[in-house]
């Protein structure tokens, strides 16, 4: 009667030696790369004896035992291969109807023949099941069982198999478990070639190996998130990387999540340019209206003083204009993300100018103004620009809301690692449903403010993302009737060589 | 008689309105409504200064530029470029060409005419020559 010989395995060098080593007269030998692939050909035909590593892509090791034992009873003998033989041993869940366990590397080939010709032996000698009913009860049961748990698994297959996004599953030694085909469409890889070995050795985006691979940070329970350009066919990939725990609280492995983000890019920059354009159509127009208006004051015969007002006015607008064309596309520079500058720079000064034109649009309208003296050595950390034009945002929101014999205050205070610049007002205060919609800008849906005051219109949204690409946050109190405080968070130049001394020791 | 200047832009209505501030404060002022015209009337006529706009179909702003600093007939005149397009290296860029300012569009008439005064000012000092 012929031998058969099963051999479960995803490296390929041991399966070459196996078959090599275990081949012999009378011996039919059928070499799988994971048990999912084995599993089909045994319920098929049954071997004598299954040679199977522990470790394995799909379906582990002693799992794998387990349904060869539920399905099989004791009709096929089992020879694990394994580095750590007495340890493997001693975990029941591998050693129930183990046969024998083979040591990685295979230095004695000798042992490895004879091994495997003694398992065969035992499982020839043993009695065939079937008549007894109990254990065809069992069986049935077990194969039941694992006709569900297959079921399921092959559910989370599709769920693999269908995602948009790449699932790539790494072991402790950083060789891939799994790999969807998203995954594999992503790194330009064959799913079926890289399952199994060494993430270091598969031919894939230096960058995105280096991220694969790198070690978790000082919180493993947080994912790392990266956004990668590939250097091949110009996709810009994100990657959120979590570690795995084993049962022990060691490393186990790593889990990442790859979004193409090429598609999202390529609106974003379509935005962009769409908004230049735009831009350039509607402030051509403008420079023209502006130059006509200055004509208009000049030349004889002299204007008289209401001619004069309806120039005035019109120039006016045409500031309005080309201040909000400004901000519509300074807002699409910030949502676009671009490069944030942060540098430690003199908060007084820049307060200072911030806040004029709003001392000069106080006095007109009859608004008490007042800014408390800033110390002058105060430096923060951020763009020194962006937060001019951030405060003066949110002081001219201040004025603007704030009937005459009202009054707006300004105040800085230096705190351990934050300056805090308040801007109180007297104002016409905010409901609290709109605290959070006055800094959404374009997405400012619903509700808007009362439109007693023309142009709630852009600058807060702006101020909020030029405070926050700075690193600091904006914050508001205010109920209707009783005024508003706006207050921003600014780091300090101070706090930030302290975060990074901190960080330079958690690394050394 | 005035100062001449220049205008190079394809937009008939920013070169008509550009010239009717210009001709209000004293100035002369011809037009181009593209770079190859624009360099062809430098040539001729040697403006005090240029105007010139980068957004131009065929040959933009900067390649205008490029050129008229390369043509030894008019590469000593001032040129001031104007645009209504953000460019983040707009203003370098035009410096490395050989611009002597970079204005954006929408401008205050008052400040172009400030910034084209002194820069005849300049060229007249520089030259020697009287105005």
């Amino acid at each position: 009667m012929v031998e058969r010989v099963v051999i479960v395995d995803d490296e390929e060098g041991i399966l070459a030696l196996l078959r090599r080593v275990l081949r012999a007269a009378g011996r039919e030998i059928e070499i799988f790369p994971s048990p999912l692939h084995a599993l089909p050909a045994i319920r098929r035909h049954r071997p004598d004896v299954v040679v199977t590593d522990l470790h394995m892509p799909g379906m582990s090791g002693p799992e794998f035992v387990r349904t060869l034992r539920a399905e099989f009873g004791d009709r096929i003998g089992i020879i694990v291969i394994t580095a750590f033989p007495a340890l493997v041993a001693d975990a029941d869940a591998v050693a129930h109807g183990v046969g024998a366990y083979l040591r990685k590397p295979f230095t004695d080939l000798e042992l490895l023949r004879s091994t495997v010709a003694e398992v065969i032996e035992a499982a020839r000698r043993r009695p065939l099941v079937g008549a007894d009913a109990e254990t065809v009860r069992d069986l049935a049961a077990a194969r039941a069982a694992e006709l569900k748990r297959r079921a399921s698994l092959s559910r989370a297959d599709v769920v693999l198999q269908a995602i948009a996004d790449g699932i790539v599953l790494l072991d402790r030694d950083g060789r891939v478990q799994q790999l969807n085909p998203a995954a594999a469409d992503l790194l330009d890889v064959r799913a079926e070639e890289c399952l199994g070995r060494e993430l270091a050795e598969l031919k894939l985006d230096p960058k995105l190996r280096a991220t694969l691979l790198a070690p978790p940070g000082p919180d493993p329970r947080t994912p790392r998130r990266e956004r990668i350009e590939l250097a091949r066919r110009g996709r810009v990939v994100d990657v959120r990387t979590v570690p795995l725990v084993g049962a022990e609280g060691g490393p186990a492995g790593s889990f990442a999540v790859l979004a193409d983000a090429t598609a999202e890019l390529r609106v974003q920059e379509l935005k962009h340019h769409y908004l230049n354009v735009v831009a350039h159509e509607l402030r051509t127009p403008l420079t023209a209206l502006n130059s006509f208006a200055a004509c208009l004051g000049r030349g004889a015969p002299p204007l008289d003083p209401r001619q004069r007002e309806v120039i005035a006015a019109m120039e006016g607008q045409l500031l309005r204009l080309e201040r909000q064309i400004d901000k519509l596309l300074l807002l699409a520079e910030l949502e676009r993300g671009s490069a944030a500058i942060r540098e430690p720079f003199l908060l007084a000064p820049i307060v200072e100018e911030a806040v004029a034109p709003c001392r000069l649009a106080a006095a007109e309208k009859g608004v008490a103004f007042a800014l408390a003296a800033v110390d002058a050595q105060l430096q923060v950390l951020g763009n020194a620009d962006d937060l001019r034009r951030a405060l003066a945002e949110v002081a001219e929101n201040a004025v603007k809301f704030t009937p005459a014999g009202g009054s707006v205050a300004i105040a800085v205070e230096a705190r351990a690692d934050e300056a805090v610049v308040e801007v109180r007002d007297s104002g016409i205060g905010i409901a609290p449903e709109h605290h959070e919609t006055i800094f959404l800008g374009f997405r400012q849906l619903e509700a808007p403010l009362t439109r007693a005051h023309e142009g709630a219109g852009l600058g807060l949204s702006l101020a909020r993302r030029m405070v926050e690409a700075s690193g600091g946050t904006i914050a508001l109190a205010s109920a209707p009737a009783s005024g508003s405080t706006f207050t921003l968070r600014l780091p300090t130049a101070a706090a930030a060589r302290r975060s990074e001394a901190s960080v330079a020791v958690v690394q050394g | 008689m005035g100062e001449s200047v220049l205008i190079i832009d394809d937009d008939k209505w920013i070169a008509m309105s550009t010239a009717m501030v210009l001709e209000a404060e004293g100035f002369r002022v011809d037009s181009a409504l593209s770079g190859p015209e624009g360099i062809e009337k430098a040539r001729a006529q040697q403006p005090g200064i240029v105007l010139l706009d980068i957004m131009m179909p065929g040959m933009d702003g900067w390649e205008t530029l490029e050129r008229m600093k390369a043509d030894a007939a008019c590469k000593a005149l001032p040129v001031i470029v104007f645009t209504a397009r953000e460019h983040r290296e707009g203003r370098s860029k035009s410096r490395e060409l050989g611009a002597v300012e970079y204005f954006r569009k929408p401008f205050r008439p008052e400040a172009l005419v400030q910034t084209i005064r002194r820069h005849l000012g300049a060229a007249a000092a520089s030259s020697g020559s009287a105005p």
